[in-house]
């Protein structure tokens, strides 16, 4: 298979060699023929018109023979309305996160153009995204959340036309009642978008608001996905100020009303319905019941902890639900007293995680609570510690932080096509690191830039957490990660405890520091994996291949895989319009899974996984063979209709894992 | 020992619908009685409406109640209870009235609904000077299908404004990285500008609509430079705008400055901020904050000066130089533009010496908390200058010392509002009773006092500057209406004329004006 998904890595950015800055006249989409100026010229009067939200004026449309163009109009779904002023991206398919972009702004009747670009004809082609305000964003062809979108190709002296249609962005309302029915005023709902996660399910406030005088919410601009939603009625609710929202002085109090209830009418969310919210398919139907239900007491003390000498100054205490997020921690907050203890009143029955905190930084373990009765806990203050590190190459030498992908399609330097990556400062993709914490029942994601190959990780409170590197290209993987107190059980996962590695208090910052970091280690996956995916077909028709499947290779489930939880390690990718896929993996055991469509992140749930797991093909990929034009991959697959075992010997063969359509099972709360 | 008459009292009552043919009880009525500042009970009214607070010591209480859907209410308005030992007050009956609501959509231009806009109820209300204004009662978001409810509204006059909202970005909702419609702030029906708007009265129990179709505007760009106060570039430090009508005041749009110290902020919405920035420059905090209007275009040049602020020093001491009881006094330095920063002392020594610290540049009025009810502020002082109805100018270096000089030798009115429109003239409870200076003191807001009656009718003012007076009693008006020229002009010449000298201490009994039905 050739084209746009075969690709190679100049490694440049892996060993730290700075190239020369590309002019920004090498676009790789802007036509690069003499007349390029002027294909730049009409770029930016098309931006301009669309910014000026004037009429349509005399935007040239670069007709000439070496060139093309792609206009069209993006409208609302179900209608011919045009969106005004919605942005259109011009970008490579499947090339992750960092690729090129060009995007251009529609005028107010919904128009855009792209007037002079570099010709792409088939198999290539660009892939082109719409946006906007309160639409959900889709991909020119896209038929599922997670397909891919149609390869739009031009040809030389071509001018292609699309209408991309947009769905709105769905809603969530409903109504909060009391068990009689009574509408509910003002109580605080909030939408939890439910993200999986190789380490647990959890849920982020995505949306809030407040019921109004008929006890009616709708939360909009919810993105697709699977949710909870609650309903909070207390004067702990009420105290938080609402953005934009000054309630009337003719509330009365809410006193302590009712404890957060989760659609339709659970006190924790283990017993909440969970609802899938689709493209266009808003859910006008949640309504919660507030019950009067059982309340306990929990009295808080917080100490500072004498291991760690510390000025451990002002700090809160929040109590989250279950599966619940710390960045969403202010959300939690419980009010004291201005002492270091608290009396926690009206918590319902449940699973908890209670954390002390200051200003977004966590100061102490999450220390879990299982509430059937009133109780008293203690908890410890550390002072969060910043923690250092550096992202380096195989050879121990930093990596390039910020790099630029570079696509030449059909130009003769680079043959047949291939991607390049250079230093360039134009659209610098920047690699971050990242912590996640590995608690089951609560989440945290802590981000760091990484400058020049080193990164500082601020504000790590007590806990455990994986390390990861975003930014790189597919095929670029965590090969290591070194600290001096790792988990010994699991890959890239790390334990911050007080003092362990020692700390020092930074002079200058007055901030706590470890003062060995974290060493990342990144390598290129050499075996290559080429592929169809297809479905069983009738037997006289045999395997039909499926276009713009989702590829997924994660790692074997067995005692002993230590990447069993880390997410770099599912490896994903979308089938081509012939259900071709190629991807680049390191050496390991996997089972590969092709679906047709799927949540993107479903398949990190472990319970998903376990009920999935008969379906895929088991894959282990041993052999490397150091090529840059045919990589091959050897590996053992289960062919899915008859669970027949092929055992391929140092032959390069295409893998065939079938295609999946699970049952999305309904009202187990489980699955959406 | 003896068993005494009970040393404490209890206070009862029925909340019921107001108008109606027979009484309708209203039930789960939130019911408050607070004493002491800071200690307050609460009750809710039973399903026959009824409520009862008991073992009460004696004293004074205020008593309010609020009811989802109703107005809210206190006793005799602002007349506190007075709760005897031994016998149980007269039983009291709150008449609720329906609240008012204001509901409505919000479209576009093309008839589509717009998400997400902030509606707000700005009552009319006289600021602290006595200027009419407009402040938000009440605000809410529309929803996709571009619907609003402000619901349970106070009567009164209103002006209803849409405006955009920029919502925080997270990083979790990629949504809000699409682009923006933005649109510029609308008062109803269709005005740019406050002035222009429609007033909006709203009467008991109305439900009124009020639509709006919004125009897009042209998004701008706010850019600038950050400097210190030394004129120091500012390198890599936010800059955030947050909307004046914003309730809690989040940023809603920000950037970094560069190397140089410049900044830009794009894709902003017309309409009213607050431009903020802080640093921690050799451990001491840095900040300033700004005005900026964005209308029809971008602000180019907009210099926010990082500065430590300075200290402003003073001394508050009486006429007489007798030492007081200063542990209730706060001195605040407000701000003349109600969006910025205000700062208040943390305390007094004991010869009347304090310091407000940070004080940004701005212009400020300086105004006197807790006083003892026998004192009024005389003057003050900025060095020579006069800063009692004049604004206080702060810039880069601290002003001269403030003088606060406290009078002692004020003069007493005690007096009872009578209501004489019946057949026999009786007391009047509730009332709001203001004593209002003679025409050259008017544009000062120190010099007016504003007491209500007691359930006798009584009221008394204390430490009462010399000079020429007329009182009025009020069944009911507007919050600072007396400092309106304009308000007052039909009042004038009902007024109680009363000089008060120098430690004089008078009786008076004044009429009560009955609130027009």
């Amino acid at each position: 298979m050739k084209g746009v998904l075969s690709f190679l890595f100049c490694v440049a950015a892996l060993q730290g060699v700075p190239q020369a800055p590309v002019p920004a006249s090498e676009s790789p989409f802007l036509c690069n023929e003499a007349d390029e100026v002027i294909a730049l010229e009409a770029l930016a009067a098309a931006v301009a018109e669309a910014n000026g939200g004037r009429g349509r004026g005399a935007v040239p449309v670069n007709r000439g023979k070496n060139c093309a163009s792609i206009e069209g109009v993006v409208e609302r779904e179900g209608s011919n309305n045009g969106i005004p002023y919605a942005e259109v991206t011009l970008q490579f398919p499947n090339i992750g996160p960092a690729g090129d972009v060009l995007t251009v702004k529609a005028d107010s009747k919904g128009h855009f153009i792209f007037p002079s670009i570099k010709p792409l004809p088939l198999p290539d082609g660009y892939n082109i995204a719409a946006a906007a305000d309160g639409y959900v964003s889709t991909l020119y062809g896209q038929t599922s959340l997670s397909s891919t979108g149609e390869n739009i190709s031009v040809t030389r002296g071509q001018n292609r036309t699309l209408t991309i249609k947009l769905t709105p962005a769905p809603a969530i309302g409903g109504l909060v009642t009391t068990a009689d029915s009574k509408p509910v005023a003002a109580a605080l709902v909030r939408a939890y978008r439910i993200q999986y996660t190789p380490v647990g399910r959890r849920m982020k406030i995505v949306a809030k608001g407040l019921t109004n005088d008929r006890g009616a919410y709708r939360l909009l601009g919810i993105a697709p996905g699977d949710y909870y939603v609650s309903a909070s009625y207390n004067e702990d609710a009420r105290a938080v100020p609402f953005p934009g929202t000054l309630l009337t002085p003719n509330l009365s109090a809410a006193d302590p009303g009712y404890v957060t209830t989760f659609f339709p009418s659970a006190e924790a969310p283990a017993d909440a319905a969970a609802f899938t919210v689709t493209p266009g398919g808003a859910r006008n139907d949640q309504t919660i019941t507030l019950k009067e239900s059982e309340r306990f007491k929990l009295h808080v003390s917080v100490v500072a902890n004498a291991a760690s000498p510390s000025e451990t100054h002002a700090f809160n205490i929040a109590l989250l639900p279950d599966g619940a997020d710390l960045g969403d921690v202010e959300d939690y907050v419980v009010h004291g007293n201005g002492t270091s203890e608290f009396d926690i009143r009206n918590v319902g029955r449940g699973h908890y995680s209670l954390v002390a905190f200051d200003k977004g930084r966590i100061l102490s373990e999450a220390v879990h609570v299982d509430i059937q009765h009133d109780q008293n806990i203690t908890i410890s203050v550390y002072d969060p510690v910043d923690i250092p590190g550096t992202v380096v190459n195989e050879d121990g030498d930093v990596v390039i932080s910020n790099y630029r992908i570079r696509s030449k399609f059909g130009s003769t330097d680079c043959q047949p096509s291939c991607m390049i990556l250079d230093s360039s400062d134009l659209k610098p993709v920047k690699l971050r690191a990242r912590l996640v914490r590995t608690d089951p029942g609560l989440g945290q994601t802590i981000y760091a830039d990484v400058d020049a190959g080193h990164f500082n990780i601020q504000d790590v409170g007590p806990g455990e957490y994986d390390v990861y590197v975003d930014g790189f290209l597919p095929g670029v993987y965590v090969k290591e990660v070194e600290f001096r107190n790792p988990d010994p059980n699991w890959f890239g996962r790390i334990r911050v405890e007080p003092d362990k590695p020692p700390r020092i208090l930074d002079p200058i910052t007055l901030r706590w520091r470890i003062d060995s970091g974290i060493r990342i280690v990144m390598a290129s996956a050499k075996p290559y994996v080429t592929g169809i995916v297809w479905t069983g077909g009738k037997k006289l028709e045999g395997p039909i291949p499926v276009p713009g499947a989702l590829v997924l290779f994660e790692p074997f489930r067995q005692p002993g895989n230590p990447f069993t939880f880390r997410e770099d390690r599912f490896f994903v990718t979308h089938a081509d319009g012939g259900g071709h896929f190629e991807m680049s993996l390191p050496v390991g055991k996997y089972v590969a899974f092709g679906f047709e469509q799927i949540p993107s992140d479903l398949y990190f749930d472990p319970e998903f996984n376990a009920r999935i797991f008969s379906f895929g093909a088991i894959t282990d990929i041993k052999l490397v063979y150091a090529s840059t034009t045919a990589p091959i991959g050897v590996m053992r697959m289960i062919e899915c209709e008859n669970k027949f075992i092929i055992d391929a010997k140092d032959l390069q063969i295409e893998l065939n894992p079938c295609i999946l359509r699970v049952p999305r099972e309904q009202s187990s709360g489980l699955y959406p | 020992m003896l068993q005494s008459a009970p040393a404490t009292g209890s206070v009862g009552g029925v909340v019921v619908q107001a108008g109606a043919n027979f009484p309708v009880p209203l039930d789960g009525a939130h019911v408050e009685l607070s004493g002491a500042p800071g200690s307050s009970i609460s009750v809710r009214t039973d399903g026959q409406g009824r409520f009862g607070f008991a073992n009460l010591p004696p004293g004074g209480y205020r008593l309010r109640v609020t009811r989802d859907g109703y107005i809210r209410q206190e006793y005799a308005k602002r007349a506190p209870i007075v709760i005897k030992p031994g016998a149980p007050h007269a039983p009291i009956i709150f008449e609720m009235q329906p609240a008012p609501s204001i509901s409505g959509r919000v479209l576009g231009e093309s008839g589509e609904p717009i998400g997400n806009i902030m509606v707000s109820a700005l009552k009319a209300v006289y600021d602290s000077r006595g200027k009419r204004t407009f402040t938000a009662l009440t605000t809410t978001l529309t929803d996709d299908r571009g619907n609003y409810r402000l619901y349970w509204l106070d009567p009164g006059d209103y002006i209803v404004s849409a405006a955009f909202f920029p919502p925080v970005k997270t990083p979790s909702s990629p949504i809000q990285d699409a682009s923006r419609a933005v649109y510029a702030p609308t008062y109803f029906p269709g005005a740019s500008d406050i002035a222009n708007a429609q007033r909006l009265p709203l009467r008991i129990g109305d439900d009124l609509a009020v639509d709006f179709l919004l125009v897009r505007a042209q998004a701008m760009s706010v850019r600038g430079s950050i400097v210190t106060s030394r004129n120091e570039r500012v390198r890599s430090t936010s800059v955030t705008l947050s909307l004046t009508g914003d309730t809690t005041g989040a940023a809603r749009y920000s950037a970094k400055s560069d190397n140089l110290g410049n900044f830009e902020i794009k894709n902003v919405a017309p309409g009213d901020y607050i431009a903020s920035s802080e640093s921690v420059i050799d451990r001491q905090r840095y900040s300033t904050a700004m005005h900026i209007v964005l209308r029809d275009r971008d602000e180019n040049n907009a210099g926010m000066v990082l500065s430590p602020g300075v200290p402003v020093t003073g001394r508050i001491a009486l006429d007489t130089d007798a030492r007081i009881g200063l542990s209730a006094v706060r001195a605040t330095l407000t701000a003349v533009d109600p969006y910025l920063p205000s700062f208040t002392t943390r305390g007094f020594q004991d010869d009347g010496q304090f310091a407000i610290i940070g004080v940004q540049r701005g212009a400020y009025s300086l105004d006197i908390a807790g006083l003892p009810e026998d004192l009024y502020i005389k003057e003050e002082h900025s060095g020579q200058t006069s800063i009692l109805a004049d604004p206080l100018n702060v810039e880069w270096n601290s002003p001269a010392p403030v003088a606060i000089i406290l009078g002692s030798d004020g003069g007493r009115i005690d007096g009872t509002v009578t209501d004489i429109s019946g057949a026999s003239a009786h007391a009047f409870a509730g009332a709001q009773v203001v004593l209002v200076p003679g025409a050259e003191r008017r544009g000062h807001p120190d010099q007016y006092r504003a007491v209500s009656s007691d359930e006798d009718g009584r009221f008394e003012i204390r430490g009462i500057p010399a000079g020429d007076y007329q009182l009025f009693a009020w069944e009911n008006v507007e919050e600072r209406a007396w400092l309106n020229s304009e308000f007052m002009m039909k009042y004038f010449d009902s007024g109680l004329p009363v000089p008060v000298a120098a430690k004089s201490s008078i009786t008076v009994q004044v009429p009560v004006i009955p609130e027009k039905k």
